[in-house]
Formats: structure tokens, C-alpha cells, sequence
């Protein structure tokens, strides 16, 4: 699979009294067309793609699907397979954040009523970068509660990865054999300095917060207490461990420059910028948890030498590849985004329309030289097998073949499976 | 010696393909896409000193890759 996205992230800032819309920034309300066409042009058929949820999902059980409708029917026509994002960094107003514990059962709700009214959609990333939003919400004060504190950290993990798994499950009742492809960050923290190494690895088993509750893999005894000495009960933690759906899961990861990290003594932590590098932290996720993995986000700016995101694509492919080559089933790649984006230099905290030149296109649909090596990378490669083998394939139904007798008997068969979860009759 | 870029192996030419003569004080754009945008600083023989209009970064460029902004291209 190879992949692109349009960029739909929507946090609030100043105390939620802006609302950040990276649709809107980009244009992609106004060139969804032209935007789709792009994607023809690169040759790409998977596309990371969500409907704004705060101009959609307007009140429990009230939606305004205009837009989703008039876009994700053009995407039906085209045959273009979308991996849907349903929430993307921020909840509708109403909603109000992410230390509403009402949240998960509102946005489960919501991601069945989006599965049934698309019912060719297979794939999903319910909550995108779990660990990121938790974090820029609530720990480090930037988006939506601006939370500081361990307590609103482990609030907004609990209330946005209890989301995704209920998210999960109810799409599942619509679709049953959907695929959730998460998109999570992949980090590493580094050692400064042999008093920093406690600090680190802390840090370090943090990290795997969110995909560990997600997966229902028993976290360490120090994430434990640090759980349940900030909010998380003994009940919370073992809806996780009794909710897996992991096989029905592919462990996208994300990765870039910033990604890896520096920690000091007092475990303040400062960017280090590629250290390891992809490979090697995939392949740590991956031995914790086992999954298909899917590389689901990268990009670098253009710089002056106009050839740096060109380089930087081949390095991810590279080690896309290295990954692959030392047995890690890897079924795809994605440069992110289709366009370039606005503000993310200074993470959506401020709104100072400053472009980003990330993109395979830039804002005026141009391609970029990332993009024309994006479409012969895609050309050149597309034939050889991600996994290795034909018989490791993502049993993936294109939107035109979704009603066809032999993927309604997919469809079929997962259902059965999925009674049969529920029952507790298989893993 | 010539810095290796990976635009080798997918054919890409960066170069703006015609005259154009650059000087310091011109913004300029160091390829054909929109952003990012560059004040010359400085040039000497075929490199340019040019500094990112938006974040203040100070970067050495190829002067053939530069191209002037005449005017403002928004992207509405």
C-alpha cells in the first residue's frame, strides 16, 4: 500500500476559543476535486482521509454528512481506498475535550454511524496518534484541555484510547471484516548522560502507553502505579486487557525528524534529531507487540537545496525495506501529506499562516520534486510484494468490488469470527 | 565535490533551466513550487547565501537552483 494524506487535523487552542482547521488552511474544502485528481496523478489508490468531525458530528446522533457524502462518494467512483481518520487531534465543540469521559461512548457512536452510512469503507484509524494527542493536550498545555499534569495526562489516555478500541468495536458491527490500521508516533528517548538514564527509560516505557492499551499488552509495574496513582482504576486497566482487538489491527507507525529525543538528568528533553532512525525503533515496536506494520506518516520540509524531502523519502523507503528485509511483515508507506500544510512549525500553537513546504503538491496543486519521486517510487515498486509472499496479503476490498459475491462472503465469514470473539470462543 | 542527492536516481533537475541573474537583496525561490521563500545575502560564484524569509535560517545554495519572485504567487 502506498499511501498519501490530506491533513484534517482540528485541535482548539486559547483555551478552546480558536479552533484550528488544517482543511481549511490548506484549501482542501474549496480543492477537494483538484485534490483528489492529484492523487490519479501520483498513481496512489490509499489515501489517509477523514471527514472535519467538528463540522460533522453536531450532537449525539446528530450529523451533517454533506461534505462526507459529496467527498467519500467521489472517492467510491474513483476506486480510491480511503484509510479514515475519524478523529484527528480535537472533538466537536460540544464535546468539549478530551477529559470528558463521556467521549468514548459519544465517539463510538458516531464511528458506527460513519460505517454504516459507508459501508464500502474497510479501513480505519479511529483516533489518529493516540500518544501525540494525549500528550500536546494534556501534558504539555498546547491543544484543547491544555492540560499540565500527570492527572490530565492519564485522563486523556484513558478517555482517547478507550475511544478508539469502543470506536473499533462498534465499526466492527457494521463492517466485521473492517481493518484498523493505527497511527501512532514512534519514539525514542536517549540518555544524555548516565544520571539521565532513569529519566530516559521512563520516558521510553511512556511511550508505549497508548499502544499497549490499545492491544490489551500488560504494561511494566512503573507504568502501572504511575496509572493508577494518577486517575486510571483497576477497572479502567482491565477494560483494556478484556477488549483487545489487536488481530483485527495493523501497527501503522509514524516517523519523523523529531521523533527521537534527548533527556537530561532533570529529564528535560530536547530534540536530537535522527539518531536510530526508523528501522531500528520499528523493529522495538514490533518485537512488543507482533502486528503487521504499516510506516502511516513521514515528510521534511523542502529546503534550500530544493532536494532534502527527496532525500529524506528515500531514506524512510530504505529503511521501510531494511525493516522488511529482516522478516517484519510491512504492508505499507505513506509520505504525509498530499499538500503542504500550515503552521505545524510551531505544532498548531499559533496561527501565523506560515506555509509549510512539506507536501507531494504545494498550495496551489503544483507537484513538488518529492512528488514525482513519490510517483516513480510507486511506479517502480509497486509490483514487489510488501510481505514477501502471496500468501501474507491484506485481505483488502477495493470500493468497486464491495458488494461482489466474493467479498460478501468475506464479509460473511468475519462476522462469524467476530460472534464468535464476542462469545470468547477464539482469540 | 559535488554533494550526491537521491534526484539522481529518479532523473529530477533542479536547476531553473534559464538566465536569470541574482543578486543580494532578491527573495528568491530555490525551486519552482510556491515555498519556501529566500533573501539573498550574499553570492559568490555559483553559491548563494540565503536566509529563510520565514524562520531567519541562514543556508548556502546552489545559485542555478534560485529563481527570482517577481511577485507575490498566493495561493488563494
Amino acid at each position: 500500500m502506498f499511501a498519501t494524506g490530506i491533513e484534517n487535523s482540528v485541535p482548539t487552542i486559547n483555551g478552546g476559543r480558536t479552533r484550528v482547521d488544517e482543511m481549511e488552511s490548506c484549501g482542501h474544502y474549496r480543492h477537494w476535486r483538484k485534490d483528489f485528481d492529484c492523487l490519479d496523478q501520483l498513481g496512489i489508490r490509499f489515501l489517509r482521509y477523514g471527514p472535519p468531525i467538528h463540522k460533522t458530528f453536531l450532537g449525539p446522533q446528530k450529523y451533517d454528512w454533506e461534505f462526507a457524502d459529496l467527498t467519500f462518494n467521489e472517492l467510491l467512483r474513483r476506486d480510491v481506498i480511503p484509510i479514515v481518520d475519524l478523529c484527528h487531534f480535537g472533538v466537536p465543540d460540544w464535546i468539549g475535550n478530551f477529559q470528558n469521559p463521556d467521549f468514548p461512548d459519544l465517539f463510538a457512536v458516531y464511528a458506527k454511524a460513519f460505517a454504516q452510512r459507508f459501508p464500502w469503507v474497510q479501513l480505519y484509524t479511529p483516533v489518529n496518534e493516540m500518544f501525540i494527542c494525549a500528550t500536546f493536550s494534556a501534558r504539555y498545555g498546547w491543544w484543547n484541555e491544555q492540560g499540565t499534569t500527570d492527572r490530565t495526562f492519564v485522563t486523556a489516555l484513558n478517555n482517547i484510547v478507550r475511544a478508539n478500541v469502543k470506536a473499533m468495536e462498534a465499526i466492527l458491527e457494521a463492517r466485521p471484516d473492517a481493518i484498523f490500521i493505527q497511527s501512532e508516533s514512534s519514539e525514542y528517548f536517549h540518555a544524555e548522560n548516565p544520571a539521565a538514564i532513569k529519566p530516559a527509560e521512563v520516558y521510553n516505557s511512556m511511550r508505549f502507553l497508548t499502544l499497549d492499551l490499545n492491544y490489551g499488552h500488560r504494561v511494566g509495574s512503573e507504568m502501572y502505579e504511575y496509572l493508577l496513582d494518577n486517575g486510571m482504576s483497576y477497572e479502567d486497566y482491565h477494560f483494556f486487557l478484556g477488549n483487545s482487538l489487536r488481530h483485527h489491527c495493523i501497527l501503522g507507525n509514524d516517523y519523523y525528524w523529531t521523533n527521537e529525543h534527548r533527556v537530561a538528568a532533570d529529564g528535560s528533553t530536547r530534540a536530537s534529531g535522527e539518531i536510530f532512525g526508523y528501522s531500528e525503533i520499528t523493529r522495538q515496536y514490533y518485537n512488543r507487540y507482533r502486528l503487521p506494520v504499516m510506516h502511516t506518516e513521514t515528510n521534511l520540509v523542502e529546503g534550500p537545496n530544493g532536494d532534502e524531502a527527496v532525500n529524506w523519502l528515500w531514506k524512510q523507503w530504505a529503511n521501510v525495506l531494511r525493516v522488511r528485509n529482516d522478516g517484519v511483515p510491512t504492508v505499507g508507506f505513506t509520505w504525509y501529506s498530499l499538500t503542504d500544510q500550515v503552521d505545524w512549525d510551531t505544532a498548531l500553537r499559533e496561527q501565523n499562516g506560515r506555509i509549510n513546504p512539506l507536501g507531494l503538491f504545494d498550495l496551489n496543486r503544483e507537484i513538488r520534486a518529492v512528488g514525482r519521486c513519490y510517483q516513480q517510487l510507486i511506479s517502480d515498486w509497486a509490483t514487489v510484494l510488501p510481505t514477501q509472499s502471496v500468501c501474507l496479503t491484506v485481505p483488502i476490498v477495493p470500493p468497486s468490488q464491495h458488494g461482489a459475491p466474493r467479498f460478501r462472503a468475506q464479509n460473511a465469514d468475519a462476522k462469524v469470527r467476530r460472534e464468535a470473539e464476542k462469545a470468547g470462543q477464539s482469540d | 565535490m559535488v554533494q550526491i542527492s537521491y534526484s539522481d536516481v529518479f532523473s529530477i533537475d533542479h536547476d531553473r533551466g534559464y538566465h536569470e541573474e541574482i543578486k543580494p537583496g532578491d527573495v528568491v525561490r530555490t525551486g519552482p513550487n510556491l515555498f519556501p521563500h529566500f533573501l539573498v545575502v550574499a553570492v559568490s560564484d555559483d553559491k548563494a547565501w540565503v536566509q529563510n524569509t520565514q524562520n531567519g535560517a541562514d543556508s548556502i545554495a546552489q545559485l542555478s537552483r534560485c529563481r527570482k519572485i517577481i511577485h507575490e504567487v498566493v495561493a488563494d
